[in-house]
């Protein structure tokens, strides 16, 4: 994940068709510069060429990264390395549903409890505000694609999800 | 619709208060008056949310701006823009028009953006100040409850103007705004400093690596855009009070934006300010960035909330030999990147070899911001290079565009020294 988080741009075919793109509008904008302004300027002018160039392959990732936004229906938190969302709408919304005015909540998913899956608890933690999380003796506990132990009690439930007071 | 007012009051309500501070043209007015709006709604957010009252320190802040902005009257020296300039200026507003529209369409979108970042704001907006537990209950030490508030200061006024939580688009929006209004506002600066001047600057702007960052909810490159601005507004005229008023403002919104703002500010104001004739407006700048940060120094020493950085006090003489190269290796690597830079860096060294000019305090800034970074690889409690995989390439944000502007002034010869070759010709 980290890895391509770096990467701001992942060269591929497309990419470099954009690159190119990008060097047609470089080329656009300098039209008027004279041969010795180029000479003596070469630098500068090399660098800001270059920069031009890669602006638009890497607006053009931005717009990708936005669409997968859209597609997944995000619109409070996502994640930039086109990761998907670490559960459903539908799961956030029932617990915030759920939870009322101070009412503390933990989170349970396959990879463990609460920070044991760190993706899913930030990322939640972030959609619960101003509902703090209590992974010890919460009030309701949000289980991700877990099945319910047998003595906790189910609020609400749906597809892949259950709120539950344990 | 209140969505739409949330992004609209952060950023074109504090522009046209921050353009009562700048004398020049409109564009100028607009551009650097909107950096210096938003510190100030910042800030005073900030200093309300301390005392529990956020909204009425974000007026505050407001009115403070409009009511000092005329007894400033900053007059930033900047000249008529070439054809290639202004091309450039056209482009900086495409793409932040492009920046823009996609941020009506984009949750809080990285990892440092929501569980550092904006759950901050959120908190801040539903408690209206800093007395919530995402700052003081340690189950959210890992959201760094003491770094620099001004972000979420910023952000957490859109949460409460659009009275929705569970939309964060405003934020992307602010985020985007200030990429287009700083950037113009910096490319403008350097305007008087020759044709060229804007060039290198103009780069740094365009990279991947700014262009990217700027919409993924990270306070780097509003810091970035904030430092280098005030950099600039001090290095420009240090002898003129208004300017050292300005710079102190700006860099003040930078050290307030993230953890390593304040020994950022701190060496490059050493790096402009001293070995200058003695007079008290040195003091100018200076005293804005203290007085501004000291409340925020009070109150996480007050509620004992440590940095993550220095955890213990251990000797790390016997790491150094494996550290130092790590450390420099990871550092000139992510400098050298085409992918995040383009060839900014061979190209501003390329630039100050082959005129044979260097600013001596903008190169020494340049260089010299990257000692605290190394100091924090030295002592990072954590595994030196998770570290920094995750964090070189942002917080090179600022040293690259320092040298960026280092770079841009040495490109040609200012534009009042080419006015007056002329004048000597013709006479």
């Amino acid at each position: 994940v980290f890895e391509r988080a770096l990467t701001v741009i992942d060269v591929d075919a497309r990419i470099i068709v954009l690159a190119l793109v990008g060097l047609a509008v470089a080329l656009y904008m300098g039209r008027d510069l004279t041969g010795r302004s180029v000479r003596r300027h070469w630098a500068p002018t090399a660098t800001l060429g270059v920069a031009v160039m890669l602006l638009v392959p890497t607006l053009a990732v931005l717009v990708d990264q936005t669409r997968h936004f859209v597609a997944w229906d995000l619109q409070d938190a996502g994640s930039a390395t086109f990761r998907p969302p670490p559960m459903s709408e539908q799961a956030v919304e029932a617990i915030q549903q759920a939870l009322g005015a101070g009412d503390t909540w933990a989170v349970v998913t396959p990879q463990g409890r609460c920070a044991d899956n760190v993706y899913a608890y930030y990322w939640l933690s972030f959609r619960l505000v101003p509902n703090v999380p209590d992974c010890d003796d919460p009030d309701l506990t949000l289980l991700w694609e877990v099945p319910p132990a047998p003595t906790a009690t189910r609020i609400v439930a749906g597809e892949s999800f259950a709120v539950v007071r344990e | 619709m209140r969505l739409a007012a949330a992004a609209l009051a952060t950023t074109g309500v504090p522009m046209l208060v921050g353009s009562r501070w700048v004398v020049g043209s409109w564009y100028v007015r607009l551009s650097l008056g909107g950096l210096i709006g938003v510190v100030f709604l910042s800030v005073g957010s900030y200093l309300g949310a301390l005392a529990g009252v956020l909204p009425v320190g974000a007026l505050v802040g407001l009115a403070a701006a409009w009511l000092i902005g005329p007894q400033v009257s900053w007059a930033p020296r900047t000249a008529a823009p070439s054809p290639l300039a202004r091309r450039v200026l056209s482009l900086v507003l495409v793409a932040g028009g492009v920046l823009l529209l996609l941020s009506l369409f984009r949750p809080v979108a990285h990892w440092d953006a929501w569980f550092q970042w904006s759950i901050k704001a959120k908190a801040l907006a539903d408690a209206g100040g800093f007395y919530a537990p995402v700052f003081l209950n340690p189950v959210y030490e890992y959201a760094r409850p003491e770094y620099p508030p001004l972000l979420a200061s910023w952000q957490a006024v859109a949460y409460l103007i659009s009275g929705d939580l569970t939309v964060s688009w405003p934020l992307q929006f602010q985020q985007a705004w200030l990429w287009t209004v700083g950037g113009i506002g910096l490319l403008l600066l350097t305007l008087s400093h020759g044709r060229w001047a804007f060039a290198m600057p103009a780069a740094w702007l365009l990279s991947p690596q700014v262009v990217w960052q700027s919409i993924q909810g990270y306070a780097d490159v509003p810091m970035a855009l904030l430092i280098l601005t005030g950099t600039l507004v001090v290095w420009k005229a240090p002898d003129r009070l208004p300017n050292h008023v300005v710079g102190g403002v700006l860099l003040a919104g930078g050290a307030l934006m993230k953890n390593e703002g304040l020994p950022l500010v701190a060496v490059i104001l050493a790096c402009l300010l001293l070995g200058r004739s003695l007079h008290p407006r040195l003091l100018v700048a200076p005293a804005v960035v203290l007085c501004l940060f000291l409340p925020w120094l009070v109150f996480t020493r007050l509620n004992q909330l440590a940095t993550d950085i220095i955890v213990e006090r251990r000797s790390i003489i016997a790491e150094l030999g494996t550290r130092i190269p790590l450390i420099a290796g990871r550092m000139t690597s992510a400098m050298l990147s085409p992918m995040l830079w383009g060839m900014l860096t061979p190209g501003a060294l390329a630039t100050m070899a082959s005129r044979r000019r260097v600013d001596v305090r903008l190169a020494a800034a340049a260089v010299l911001t990257l000692l605290p970074f190394v100091g924090i690889y030295l002592v990072t409690p954590y595994d030196l290079p998770f570290h920094l995989t995750v964090s070189v390439h942002r917080v090179l944000i600022t040293p690259i565009g320092l040298l960026a502007l280092a770079a841009g002034v040495s490109a040609d010869i200012p534009a009042e020294q080419a006015r007056e070759a002329v004048d000597e010709t013709r006479s």
